[in-house]
């Protein structure tokens, strides 16, 4: 009698999860990305971290969303408990990728099309984007000594392998978007881009996170204080966005 | 019993004398090509050339130089014990990592300083000893070492040692916290150990504390692993997922492929002997083997484990059950029966099996290359011990002169009374 090996590696028809957590998000990005996610990812799984609008709501209006755990009290200030619960829901809808979104992130349009070639394979465990900063909106992201992170690659999509360690660092903040076991496996490094809004908005909106990360970190314990400083900055270096065929 | 020690180096750099001298309470030892004036009263001297006369039924045989592992073998020993010291020569240290896998499979006990090297022997065949005193006391060392060596209660006392190996090692965790290499023995000595719970918590926490360093390898040294503690435990479908994970390269896929199939067709043994053979693991991995089905396949994996494990005959009566059916796999038989009659010490049978090979196989020439080099390499060997026991003799007469020479000049056999 033959019963069935599930590969852990799989080079079609590959179930892709795409897992947000998310706060307040009403009125921002959130539509734009749930609609982007709608349509690449089989399923989407949220963690809604105790909102005060009505984030819960925007999320279930959406099909794909399988899963949304809403938090009676929010969990930012215990990061990794927020990212494992977060692992959990996503892993509990038996995908084979996973794809760690941000409210406020979008990716290309090449991204999306490539992102069936990207999973259908078994070469690569993960894949790493370049996310650019964009600044004051959607045409220009900022590139100096402390807004670089097109010029690296972040690690946004993996291979779901059951059973692999998968602990996050019990840290409070900064905490990785996957286990760190995940960065032993082979992986991609792409120059598909992901535009990050959080620092599209006006001067107000700049200045009101400027302060939240002062009070949060007032020692530069969980980042650059310098960086903070910067975000004040009247004339940064930015470039412009040009859309790639 | 009668103890014949096969040295390295003459008797004033001999680094086991207590050992000799607690054997030498209770049977004769010699010294092979020993220098009789370097050789204290209780240990005797042995012309190599008389080995081929040897009739002694049950010999200890300790051996430390590779070189003089055929000879030993072929005294056919009631005990043979193969030494690997930790400072060899740069020639000793290329031979022994030629001759490793040849070495601690022929020997009943294999003795190593390098740690590596003593747990790939544990892995081999369980029955390898660790030249450091790690986790004991000297007397309690040199009281278990002997037990080993002289095969009283050695697996009590192998078992002992692996259990305060553990024990140091658990005392350093203690003091470094998890680290790649610290728990990653912590694991291999709960694997030997049986102990399957503790050997996955350490496995996981080295590989965790691995992936922390960046370490880009740590899927195949330290993860993988993982799938021999599973398969031990015979949560097999967990194993080959673990295994599968840490399969990157071409030819580890297709192991990977392979090992799923079989789970699939319900060849568990078969699954659980590839899987551990994957991790070194020969010795679980015959064991597994040998609760495999009777097919053609079956066979030609334990054929080969046997192989890895060094036991050649039992290889060959498996490969002899059926003809050859390609020249490749006759070559192989002969090449094989060449290297059992050069271990049973028939240099013309062998080179007879090791012509025919090359009939076949131009390549299986390198087999005589080889036996000639051994032979050379031995010859060197003896003329540096003679070199030694003439001087040792020339030091002696000069001792003699200054009147500075012990009295007692009584054989083993003489002590032995």
């Amino acid at each position: 009698m033959s019963v069935p090996i599930r590969r852990v590696r799989r080079t079609r028809n590959n179930k892709l999860t795409a897992m947000l957590q998310v706060r307040n998000e009403s009125g921002r990005y959130l539509r734009q990305v749930l609609d982007q996610l709608s349509a690449v990812a089989d399923e989407l799984v949220v963690v809604d971290d105790a909102s005060e609008d009505d984030t819960a709501d925007v999320c279930r209006s959406y099909p794909k969303v399988v899963r949304l755990v809403e938090l009676p009290r929010p969990l930012f200030g215990e990061e990794w408990k927020l990212r494992s619960l977060l692992w959990q829901a996503a892993a509990s809808t038996d995908p084979d990728w996973l794809l760690s979104v941000d409210a406020d992130e979008i990716y290309e349009d090449r991204a999306i099309r490539d992102m069936r070639g990207l999973i259908d394979q078994d070469a690569y465990d993960w894949v790493g984007f370049r996310f650019h900063d964009m600044w004051n909106g959607s045409t220009h992201y900022r590139d100096d000594e402390h807004w670089n992170a097109h010029r690296r690659h972040a690690m946004t999509l993996v291979r779901y392998l059951p059973g692999y360690p998968c602990d996050y660092p019990r840290a409070d903040h900064h905490v990785p978007r996957f286990p760190p076991a995940y960065s032993a496996l082979p992986g991609l490094l792409t120059d598909l881009r992901v535009k990050h809004m959080g620092w599209a908005g006006d001067w107000e909106e700049k200045l009101r996170k400027y302060h939240r990360y002062k009070q949060l970190d007032p020692q530069g314990k969980w980042g650059s204080l310098a960086q903070y400083e910067s975000i004040l900055e009247l004339n940064p270096n930015l470039r412009p966005w040009t859309e790639e065929p | 019993m009668t103890c014949v020690v096969f040295p390295h180096a003459a008797w004033p750099d001999f680094p086991y004398p207590s050992l000799l001298r607690r054997i030498a309470e209770r049977e004769a030892v010699y010294y092979v090509d020993g220098a009789e004036a370097d050789l204290p009263p209780w240990l005797g001297a042995l012309e190599a050339e008389r080995l081929s006369a040897w009739s002694e039924p049950d010999t200890l045989a300790l051996v430390l130089h590779p070189y003089w592992i055929d000879a030993a073998a072929a005294l056919r020993p009631g005990r043979l014990v193969v030494f690997a010291p930790g400072a060899t020569f740069e020639e000793e240290a290329r031979l022994w990592s030629r001759r490793f896998v040849h070495a601690s499979a022929r020997a009943d006990l294999f003795a190593s300083a390098s740690e590596s090297r003593y747990l790939n022997a544990a892995f081999r065949n369980r029955s390898a000893w660790l030249l450091r005193e790690d986790g004991l006391s000297s007397d309690e060392y040199e009281r278990l070492f002997f037990q080993a060596v002289a095969g009283e209660h050695a697996a009590a006392a192998i078992a002992s040692q692996s259990l305060a190996l553990r024990r140091h090692y658990e005392t350093i965790r203690e003091q470094t916290g998890p680290h790649e290499t610290v728990s990653f023995l912590l694991s291999a000595y709960g694997h030997l150990s049986d102990m399957p719970d503790f050997a996955e918590t350490h496995l996981l926490e080295a590989f965790a504390h691995a992936v922390s360093l960046g370490r880009t390898d740590c899927l195949a040294t330290h993860y993988r692993f993982r799938s021999a503690l599973l398969a031990a435990g015979d949560e097999l479908e967990q194993a080959v997922a673990a295994f599968g994970i840490s399969a990157i390269d071409a030819k580890d896929k297709e192991s990977y492929e392979s090992i799923c199939v079989l789970l699939e067709h319900g060849r568990s043994a078969l699954a659980k002997a590839w899987l551990l053979r994957v991790n070194d693991d020969i010795a679980g991995a015959l064991e597994a083997a040998a609760k495999a089905d009777g097919s053609e396949e079956a066979a030609r994996l334990r054929a080969e484990l046997l192989l890895d494990a060094g036991k050649l005959e039992e290889a060959l009566a498996l490969m002899s059950r059926r003809p050859p059916r390609s020249r490749s796999e006759k070559r192989d038989v002969l090449l094989l029966e060449g290297t059992i009659r050069k271990l049973l010490g028939d240099v013309h049978g062998a080179i007879s099996r090791f012509l025919e090979a090359a009939e076949l196989d131009w390549d299986a020439v390198a087999a005589i290359a080889d036996m000639k080099a051994d032979r050379e390499g031995l010859t060197r060997l003896r003329t540096s011990l003679r070199e030694r026991r003439e001087s040792g003799t020339t030091e002696e007469a000069s001792r003699e002169e200054t009147g500075d020479v012990g009295t007692d000049s009584e054989s083993p056999a003489d002590a032995e009374q």
